[in-house]
């Protein structure tokens, strides 16, 4: 089997993070609930993957919430600023994750940018569509169908001089990108911890440059007689129990991002999408969505005259894990065009090797 | 001389206090309040010796860590608020 689907959940991880998940799950109790020694130790490895994020990401240790997924984070960042009826204004590449919660709000959503590959084009188009009216921002870092790079940095300039509170979706960028909630000045930044952070499934990451709304309420271990949630971070965001077996998975991700640096990760990801690009341009009769200067380790293909489900169900049958359809991005694939076809998504990780993307260009040769 | 507490309001705070404080070279505990010191129930406190009280006190004002009060732990097991 060979796993090309990272941009959905990475399935290799290094070994220190499903390590760490065994020791927490064998030693770990509920962190922040007492003072015995498995909770405080508990509370001590939570921190120590807060601190691990904070520092990645350039950000305070208290501005790191804990979330079960991206979806998670971005729910509550857009239900923090977004009321029914306000102006948001999006890209065209983004993901369900955050245009359903804009509809499910009533938001006007105005989509600005819908020329893929085309960060001029992008930033132009946000720079016509924000006004000071605008309530908020949110863009994808980098579009999770076609691995186009948006222009975030100057996005997010833009909302910083028009005061408009700017939201990252940070989902298929975090571990890959350099990612600064300092330097970007966001309101708020969304990750999953289980994608290029090498974390386990159930566990995201949610930067906060401002206090987020609540989405749930409950124990939070601190100002217990108090009828409301903490109003402080990241208690005000952190109800119920951690997923501190995940939590301490994710840290172990975090340190070897952090080892490896982002960088070399993005480098060498993007040296085997280049690899696999060239080759199935080559091959003819395949449209292939690259484009090397605002590229990261995403590409998607779609073979002539074959349907993409059809591709990725043969390509599974010989052991080749790739993700077809619209990969929860309609609006994605209607700004590229491939909204009545979807497309067929190869997306790399760190563990991806030169040999493994031969394999899939001899296969696809034949 | 008693020892000092310096109450958080959560264990992220009160860990916060106690890396500064580690960085200082102030030795120094995480524990769980007293409930009579948590005037709103479950909170932390950071411990300090007693001749390190007024240091840490100043070390972390000057970081702004957010502590709620400050307490003198006696030997005998009175708990007086105290002004450092």
């Amino acid at each position: 089997m060979i796993y090309f689907d990272s941009g959905a959940t990475t399935l290799q991880k290094p070994k220190a993070v499903q390590a760490a998940v065994r020791t927490a799950m064998r030693r770990l109790a509920s962190p922040g609930r007492g003072g015995y020694r498995p909770a405080m130790e508990a509370a001590e490895a939570v921190y120590d993957c807060r601190l691990a994020a904070a520092a990645l990401f350039d950000a305070a240790p208290e501005q790191v919430v804990f979330t079960m997924n991206a979806t998670h984070g971005l729910n509550l960042a857009i239900k923090t600023l977004v009321r029914p009826g306000d102006a948001v204004v999006i890209s065209g590449f983004e993901h369900n994750s955050v245009t359903r919660p804009l509809h499910h709000l009533g938001a006007a959503v105005t989509v600005a940018g819908e020329r893929l590959f085309d960060p001029d084009d992008t930033l132009a188009a946000f720079d016509r569509a924000v006004t000071r009216d605008t309530k908020a921002v949110v863009c994808t870092h980098v579009s999770n169908v076609f691995g186009y790079l948006l222009p975030a940095e100057k996005i997010a300039a833009l909302c910083r001089e028009r005061g408009v509170p700017f939201i990252l979706d940070a989902s298929q960028s975090a571990g890959v990108l350099p990612v600064s909630l300092r330097e970007l000045g966001a309101a708020f930044v969304a990750m999953p911890g289980h994608k290029g952070l090498y974390g386990p499934q159930g566990t995201g990451l949610l930067l906060c440059g401002r206090k987020p709304r609540t989405l749930l309420e409950g124990g939070s271990g601190s100002l217990s007689k108090s009828p409301e949630m903490p109003d402080f971070l990241p208690d005000l965001a952190e109800a119920g129990t951690q997923n501190t077996a995940g939590i301490c998975g994710l840290a172990a991700g975090l340190r070897f991002v952090r080892e490896r640096g982002t960088d070399e990760i993005l480098r060498h990801e993007q040296a085997l999408r280049r690899e696999l690009a060239g080759a199935l341009a080559r091959l003819g009769g395949v449209r292939v969505f690259a484009d090397d200067r605002c590229q990261t380790g995403v590409l998607s293909f779609l073979l002539e005259g074959e349907d993409c489900e059809k591709t990725a169900q043969r390509l599974g049958e010989r052991g080749f894990c790739v993700r077809a359809g619209l990969h929860c991005a309609p609006l994605a694939h209607r700004s590229a065009g491939t909204l009545e076809t979807g497309t067929v998504r190869v997306s790399f990780s760190r563990f991806n090797t030169q040999k493994e993307t031969e394999r899939l260009i001899r296969y696809l040769k034949k | 001389m008693p020892d000092y507490a310096f109450t958080f309001q959560s264990i992220t705070a009160a860990q916060g206090s106690r890396n500064i404080l580690d960085r200082r070279g102030i030795e120094n505990w995480i524990l769980r309040s007293p409930k009579s010191l948590s005037d709103l129930g479950c909170g932390y406190l950071v411990k300090v010796r007693g001749q390190n009280g007024p240091r840490a006190a100043a070390v972390l004002r000057a970081w702004g860590a957010p502590f709620v009060r400050v307490y003198a732990l006696f030997p005998d097991g009175r708990i007086e608020a105290a002004a450092l």
